[in-house]
């Protein structure tokens, strides 16, 4: 498994296709390894690359239940951004958008980041003024921000009509330029084929069952491949922390949700932003349009908890509702597909990244719906924190004991309801 | 007195439209002529509400929620537990009379007249329309006439009455009645309406 | 759809109601002084997959709160009753999420 080069693609192209390697090696798990990620998701291989690559950790495995992004890293809606208001959000999710910047390139895989320009849009004086506290804020902290008006607005996303009538008319919007999209199933496979690279073994259709103790201290997970032996265990499981907590007996602030997403059949190119349209009393969509040509987009949770992994049809109508007021010209696009994603929602709406109880045993989760942005800052310092056993200063804020020392970070305001977060 | 002002009078410029063959196989427009009265009682008395608002109208009163009795021109509904909504047309107003029946610590009377509107729909294929928003069965055999349900159309409440075996009321809130009318007149395009302004005086 | 059977109202979507929490937490008593116990009471949720007893508030309805014991796995709906009268048989009815929603009345 050699790196990608030019004068490699020419020469497989002359080979044909069957000279391809698969990017990873399937394979059996070993008895013991140092590490164990529980999770195959971005957050979970990236954290077992930076583990490898810059811990010095080499016996590494990473268990995944089912395959290799079939979950959260394969649903989502591929944007990235750092526009945030709370100081503690803005630099992670701002180490976050520079790690995405030259991630191509240290993995040797094109993850097709585009920064395009995320721009929320604000229906509402009160929304604008809103934008501009966030914004200010955002610049404070060295983050890029601009203040549109509503004839920027129409000057930068040239689908947008801002005049035409809507329920909720565009007042302008918050931009962040270095925002964008990154093609999500390729950081999958990046982070994959680079931690293989490194000698971590990527171990699918592996469940984690619980976890191993000798003398109470973590000694390896029981698995449905029988158990392996580990004398670390992390966990980055998404929508399945609270499952898995509860089989390990830990309490945690969570709620699982669903967040449904959508894309419509393939058009020629139309959208080149990517767009947020947020609404009094809870209604979002968030668009962008893929390289193949769809338009992905997403919205509102469904509203209650739920562990389906299938969504509300009337939730999918709502988000589509909103889409089309927004961008009226979309209106006779088919819907090509639309899914759900489960969201280990927390009481604040940001994430946990903490070390257990002083154990060997780690927790990388409820990232809400915000998690895909965040997967090279989290998996950076997720294994730091592993590797060294305390956390970083960036991720410091993210401790689970917040919810009992009241440190929230509740960056939207919303209380202690996972629907309004 | 002051005139309560029809909130669907910027629609009322807006014409029939042809359904598909040419027809128009609807009928669709605004009532405007009656009051609407919510009484309300506390657990503890719902029966000592219910025999002061029997007394106060000379009327009895529907058994099971869900069901409606029309006296004369009056319409009684019980919409919840302890809880019923009186029709009434023209000057016929209870309200006031019910308001000095009904102690506080009784229950409460409350007027709604002012923060409903309604649009109704009249022909053989209204159900088919409605059916487009509404999740209730509006079949007649479940959903006869004087039926009604509280419900929703697209996370707005409405109450849907069936006045006649063809005809259904929306009794939606006063701001959302112009995004009800649109929806209800997109939803009926296919079969053509008529617009009918004549019980919107 | 998820769809709820209010014993007021007859079933109906879920899209007429409203979520309001676990029906199984027993808030702290208001001058409680036990740190712990509201930290549980406000953050800590058992999270169940499988069925779960939880508040709903007919909204669009009669607007009745409502205890619904659910399968949050499967959406199979397992029993229905007014919260009214699971008084005592629940260990406490204080819906707490979202009670203030426009409705119909």
């Amino acid at each position: 498994m050699g790196a990608y080069s030019a004068f490699g693609l020419l020469r497989e192209a002359i080979r044909g296709p069957r000279a391809w390697q698969p990017l990873w090696e399937r394979r059996a798990p070993e008895a013991a390894y140092d590490v164990v990620i529980v999770g195959g998701g971005g957050h979970g291989l990236a954290t077992a690359y930076h583990l490898a690559r810059h811990f010095g950790l080499r016996r590494v495995a990473v268990l995944e239940r089912t395959l290799i992004g079939y979950g959260n890293v394969g649903r989502n809606t591929t944007i990235v951004r750092s526009n945030y208001l709370l100081p503690e959000n803005q630099h992670f999710y701002e180490d976050a958008l520079r790690r995405w910047r030259s991630l191509g390139r240290e993995l040797n895989y094109n993850i097709m980041f585009s920064p395009r320009g995320v721009l929320d849009l604000a229906t509402s004086d009160d929304q604008l003024a809103a934008c501009a506290r966030r914004g200010n804020a955002m610049r404070l902290a060295g983050i890029d921000a601009e203040l549109l008006d509503r004839a920027a607005v129409g000057r930068f996303a040239r689908a947008l009509d801002c005049g035409a009538v809507r329920q909720f008319p565009i007042h302008g919007g918050l931009l962040q330029r270095r925002g964008g999209t990154v093609r999500h199933d390729a950081v999958a496979w990046g982070y994959a084929r680079a931690a293989a690279r490194l000698g971590v073994h990527i171990i699918e259709q592996c469940e984690v069952l619980g976890v191993v103790r000798v003398a109470g201290r973590i000694a390896g997970v029981e698995t449905s491949r029988g158990t392996i032996a580990a004398e670390r265990v992390g966990i980055a499981v998404a929508g399945g922390t609270a499952e898995l907590a509860r089989r390990l007996g830990i309490a945690l602030p969570l709620e699982t949700h669903l967040l449904q997403a959508g894309v419509t059949e393939p058009v020629k190119p139309m959208l080149d932003r990517v767009l947020i349209y947020m609404f009094p009393h809870g209604g979002e969509v968030y668009v962008s349009q893929s390289d193949r040509g769809g338009l992905v987009f997403g919205g509102m949770l469904d509203g209650y908890p739920s562990m389906t992994q299938r969504g509300e049809i009337t939730r999918v109508r709502d988000v589509a509702a909103a889409l089309t007021s927004l961008l009226p010209q979309v209106k006779q696009l088919r819907l090509l597909r639309h899914w759900a994603g489960m969201n280990d929602m927390t009481m604040d709406g940001s994430p946990i990244i903490d070390r257990i109880g002083g154990d060997e045993l780690y927790l990388n989760g409820g990232w809400c719906y915000g998690g895909f942005k965040a997967t090279p800052a989290s998996g950076y310092a997720f294994a730091e924190l592993i590797a060294r056993g305390r956390a970083s200063e960036l991720i410091r804020a993210f401790r689970l004991s917040r919810f009992a020392s009241g440190h929230l970070l509740d960056e939207s305001g919303a209380g202690p309801f996972p629907s309004r977060q | 007195m002051l005139e309560r002002s029809s909130v669907l009078a910027r629609v009322r410029s807006e014409g029939s439209r042809d359904g598909t063959g040419g027809l128009r196989r609807l009928r669709i427009g605004e009532t405007r002529d009656w009051n609407l009265v919510q009484v309300a009682a506390f657990s503890a008395t719902a029966a000592e509400l219910e025999d002061t608002v029997c007394a106060a109208l000379g009327v009895e009163l529907p058994a099971r929620v869900g069901d409606a009795a029309a006296v004369g021109t009056r319409l009684l509904c019980r919409t919840g537990a302890e809880q019923f909504w009186i029709f009434t047309r023209g000057s016929d107003d209870i309200a006031a009379a019910l308001q000095s029946a009904v102690a506080p610590a009784m229950g409460s009377v409350t007027a709604l007249s002012h923060s409903r509107t309604c649009i109704w729909i009249d022909g053989a294929h209204s159900r088919e329309v409605l059916a487009r928003g509404l999740s209730i069965d509006l079949d007649s055999d479940a959903f006869g006439p004087h039926s009604f349900a509280l419900t929703g159309l697209h996370h707005t409440p409405v109450m849907i009455l069936r006045s006649s075996a063809t005809r259904f009321e929306l009794y939606v809130l006063r701001t959302f009645a112009v995004w009800t009318w649109e929806w209800l007149t997109d939803a009926a395009l296919p079969y053509g309406y008529e617009l009918d302004w004549t019980e919107s005086a | 759809m998820l769809r709820l059977s209010c014993p007021i109202c007859g079933t109906r979507d879920y899209t007429e109601f409203h979520y309001g929490g676990d029906a199984r937490k027993r808030r702290p008593e208001h001058a409680a002084a036990d740190l712990k116990a509201w930290h549980d009471y406000v953050f800590l949720f058992d999270n169940v997959k499988g069925v779960h007893r939880e508040f709903w508030q007919h909204l669009l309805g009669c607007r009745q709160w409502l205890v619904v014991e659910r399968d949050t796995a499967s959406n199979v709906v397992v029993s229905t009753v007014l919260a009214r009268s699971a008084v005592g048989t629940t260990a406490s009815v204080s819906p707490g999420a979202g009670a203030s929603r426009e409705g119909n009345t």
